[in-house]
């Protein structure tokens, strides 16, 4: 009977806390969970219709510096080179610190290197800012050829950035996206 | 009378001719002797100040009027000069004014005329001789049976030439003025109109502007003039100088113009002149826009105050082998004493470049100054200076002059330098000149920052060798740092642009240097230096120092060497031999390779600093064993892997930029030993501890 009861009490104290838990869901948290689970059910469509309702209805939520970089990362897998441009500027403007600046650097740089974007002349400068900023820290390789930095994206994507001596290169899921040299 | 009025018409018609042509005959031949006789007279007349006058033939007919030939004046001066001359005078007259006891001249003709006018002599005075008060007094003092009357005369001029000889000035030579043209005086008004021609011709050696100035002037223009006389004054109401389709316009009065001060007040406009129209100056300099142009004169001629304004519409101007000058727009203006280049812009050798100079006279001092703002294109910015400034005082002396030059080069770097020129004494020589300089100081202003710093240098030398389109600067000595430079420069060429020069530096004290330099480089020894620069070349800027018994101390990369190593004696390292190869590539890139020996360090790196400072290459440092054994850390890891080479390689790869740099330690035996040894959690945190110490050090 008391193993029984201990049992019971049990029972009603998880129950009672999956319901405080599902009660301190926001909306914007539902938005943002949305977008996960559809990134891995490979929806990509679906976290980008997501991400966007939660950037225009909760511009102030807390993920939403991850959530302007996956839209930018979006544009830019689907080959919307313009839009791609405008988001990724805008999110560098916003969150310059941010763990996702130098992939969103990245993305810009390839999209002018490969002439996808027709603006020569701002589009001149920027990756002249890009490539100079890829190589403004100072290193000293010592037992390590390189320094890594590594991201997941809300798309579910896996990104990597390595910094060498004379070059930097950036791997999408494991394979290489762009190779920037002195 | 029966037999005259017997015979035929005809017969009748031809004796009336004949009797006609023989009165004519009788009275030509009277007249011709009455009038050789009055020339004569008048010619053995003439006042003898005026000097003697040889004419080799006088004829005298009533149709051409008289003739003389080969005409000329000579003066009493010792030796004689001639004042003028001409090959042929036809002074016609009307033969009817005889009749009144005159004789009226209304055509004169000359050929060959030549008019002499020595600026050093008296000459002026002489030709007041000729002048009208002069006439009068010469017609009180003759006795003559007809008056010499010039009626409403016209003067046809062919082939003249007014020759002023000016010896008197900086600039000796002798000016000529071809005229070709009639002038002719109707209701006490002068119109003259025909073309006019100036040619300068110097004694001495010949200017570029002087050069520029008689092409200019080498042109016939055509001239239109309506003058009038009020007592001693000429008055120009009008004159039109026809360049091409394009007028130069003025008017001038010349005051007491028969006496040897006229005054002279002139005043001239134009619109816009079209080079194009300028024959003389498209044919060997190749000029082509418009100009504007506006002067004033007044004063008397040897007195004469004068300004003179060019406003340049985007001109276009090419000598010989020189660079083309583009897009010319700007003002000059030239004063009797000064010579002002007023915020000119032109495209020099495709470099931008702002110029404003003065070049002014006040007593003996001759000073120039010259600001020249330099607007490199993006392909040029690497090595083309900002800007120039130029700055000197001059003073003729016994031999050549002597005075200071100051000479201010804006670099690329932030870096401002000048040079002071002291006790300059500049000699002429047939071709070119010497330069000497006892003292010469030499700055560097940095733009921000750091505080000036100076070298002091001595006994400067140079000889320089202008020749058409190419200027030489040769034998440049100097000593100073303990040592001495020597270098030479030429610059010109055919065809396009181009320069070249060496330097040779020998002993010079690298102490005293570096003392002198805004960033040490912390190098001690004795440098000898061998520098060449060539337009032509890629490299268009390559050399190499040799530097003997020295010492590299302190310096960014040791430091952080000995930090890293913990040996402290690398903070500071001698060499025996430092060689450093270098060179400047025309894409801004530099290269350079370096070779030191000593005891205990031997470093070799070949590397490169890009345009944007951009560094990549590859240096080795080969360091002692012995030192090695100082750090307490290597010691052990030496022990751990049984090293007991005589030295070890620390081979390193470049990167990042000069400020930022990237280093990554190279894969050797030694390395592949230590790493045998070193297990990798152990590196993996050696690693994040050198990363923190970098981030550190390069903390903003």
């Amino acid at each position: 009977m008391k193993l029984r009861f201990i049992w019971l009490f049990s029972l009603v104290l998880f129950l009672g806390s999956c319901v405080s838990l599902t009660a301190n869901f926001s909306p914007a948290d539902k938005l943002y969970f949305q977008a996960k689970q559809f990134a891995k059910e490979g929806k990509r469509d679906f976290v980008f219709l997501s991400l966007s309702e939660l950037i225009r209805e909760y511009p102030g939520y807390k993920f939403i510096a991850e959530a302007r970089f996956a839209v930018g990362e979006y544009h830019f897998l689907s080959g919307n080179y313009n839009k791609a441009v405008n988001d990724l500027v805008g999110f560098l403007k916003n969150y310059p610190n941010h763990k996702g600046s130098v992939f969103a650097k990245s993305f810009l740089y390839k999209i002018i290197n490969d002439n996808k974007w027709i603006n020569s002349e701002e589009a001149g400068k920027i990756a002249k800012a890009i490539k100079e900023e890829f190589f403004s820290t100072p290193a000293f390789f010592v037992f390590s050829e390189f320094k890594e930095k590594s991201l997941k994206s809300l798309l579910g994507n896996s990104y990597s950035l390595k910094e060498y001596v004379d070059k930097i290169e950036i791997f999408a899921n494991g394979k290489l996206l762009l190779s920037v040299s002195l | 009378m029966a037999n005259f009025y017997s015979a035929s018409p005809f017969k009748r018609l031809v004796k009336v001719i004949l009797i006609v042509v023989c009165l004519v005959i009788i009275f030509d031949t009277f007249l011709s002797l009455f009038l050789f006789r009055y020339v004569h007279r008048v010619i053995n007349n003439i006042d003898p100040k005026l000097g003697k006058i040889y004419i080799s033939q006088v004829s005298i007919d009533f149709l051409r009027g008289i003739v003389l030939q080969d005409v000329s004046i000579v003066d009493n001066a010792t030796p004689p000069q001639i004042l003028f001359q001409a090959k042929k005078l036809n002074l016609k007259f009307d033969p009817l004014s005889i009749l009144n006891r005159e004789l009226n001249f209304n055509r004169i003709k000359c050929v060959g005329l030549d008019i002499y006018i020595n600026k050093d002599s008296q000459t002026l005075k002489k030709i007041s001789l000729i002048s009208k008060a002069a006439y009068e007094e010469f017609l009180k003092n003759q006795i003559l049976p007809l008056e010499l009357v010039f009626k409403d005369p016209s003067v046809n001029f062919i082939s003249s030439k007014f020759i002023v000889a000016d010896f008197s000035g900086e600039e000796p030579g002798i000016w000529i003025v071809r005229l070709k043209g009639m002038a002719a005086l109707r209701n006490k008004k002068i119109f003259s109109q025909g073309s006019v021609n100036l040619e300068h011709k110097l004694s001495a050696t010949s200017s570029f502007i002087n050069l520029f100035r008689n092409q200019f002037l080498s042109q016939d223009f055509d001239y239109r003039l309506i003058a009038n006389l009020k007592k001693n004054d000429f008055l120009i109401e009008d004159f039109d100088i026809m360049v091409g389709y394009d007028h130069i316009k003025g008017q001038a009065i010349v005051s007491n113009f028969t006496t040897s001060k006229p005054i002279i007040n002139l005043i001239v406009n134009t619109s816009n002149l079209s080079i194009e129209n300028i024959t003389s100056l498209i044919k060997d300099f190749d000029t082509r826009g418009s100009f504007n142009l506006s002067a004033a004169a007044r004063g008397p001629l040897d007195n004469l105050k004068f300004i003179i304004t060019l406003n340049f519409l985007g001109c276009t101007f090419r000598y010989s082998s020189f660079p083309v000058l583009k897009n010319i727009v700007g003002k000059v203006k030239l004063t009797e004493s000064a010579l002002t280049i007023d915020n000119l812009f032109l495209i020099f050798n495709d470099v931008g470049l702002n110029v404003n100079s003065r070049i002014s006279q006040k007593q003996d001092t001759t000073q120039i100054s010259a600001d020249i703002s330099i607007k490199p294109s993006q392909a040029q910015i690497a090595f083309l200076p900002r800007s120039i400034n130029i700055n000197s005082n001059w003073q003729r002396k016994n031999v050549g002059l002597g005075g200071n030059l100051s000479f201010t080069y804006e670099a690329t770097d932030n870096n401002k330098y000048s040079m002071n020129l002291e006790e300059v004494a500049f000699l002429k020589e047939n071709v070119g000149g010497s330069l000497k300089a006892k003292k010469v100081i030499f700055r560097q202003i940095p733009l921000q920052g750091d505080k000036e710093k100076k070298f002091d240098l001595s006994d400067f030398a140079a000889k320089f060798e202008p020749k058409k389109g190419e200027f030489n600067l040769s034998d440049i000595k100097v000593s100073g740092f303990s040592g001495q430079i020597s270098a030479n420069i030429y610059l010109g060429g055919a065809g396009s642009y181009r320069y070249a020069s060496s330097l040779l530096a020998q002993n010079l004290d690298a102490s005293q240097i570096q003392a002198g330099l805004a960033v040490p480089y912390n190098l001690l020894g004795f440098i000898w230096a061998k520098i060449f620069s060539s337009s032509t070349d890629r490299d268009f800027t390559k050399g190499i120092l040799l530097i003997k018994k020295g010492k590299l101390q302190e310096t960014a990369l040791l430091l952080s060497l000995a930090e890293y190593l913990n040996i402290n004696s690398l903070k500071a390292i001698d060499f025996d031999e430092m060689q450093l190869r270098f060179s400047f590539l025309k894409n801004g890139v530099f290269r350079y390779g370096l070779k030191s020996k000593g005891k205990d360090v031997v470093l070799d790196a070949n590397f490169q600093i890009g345009k944007d400072q951009q560094l990549s290459g590859y240096f080795n440092a080969n360091i002692n064993h012995t030192l090695l054994m100082e750090s307490n850390k290597l010691r052990r890891l030496l022990k751990m892997i049984g090293d007991e080479s005589a030295s070890v390689d620390f081979p390193f790869k470049l990167g990042g930029t000069i400020h930022k740099p990237r280093l990554s330690w190279l894969r050797n035996d030694f390395k592949r030993s230590l790493e045998h040894v070193i297990p990798a959690w152990y590196r993996q945190g050696m690693q994040k501890g050198i990363d923190d110490a970098v981030e550190e050090m390069f903390k903003e």
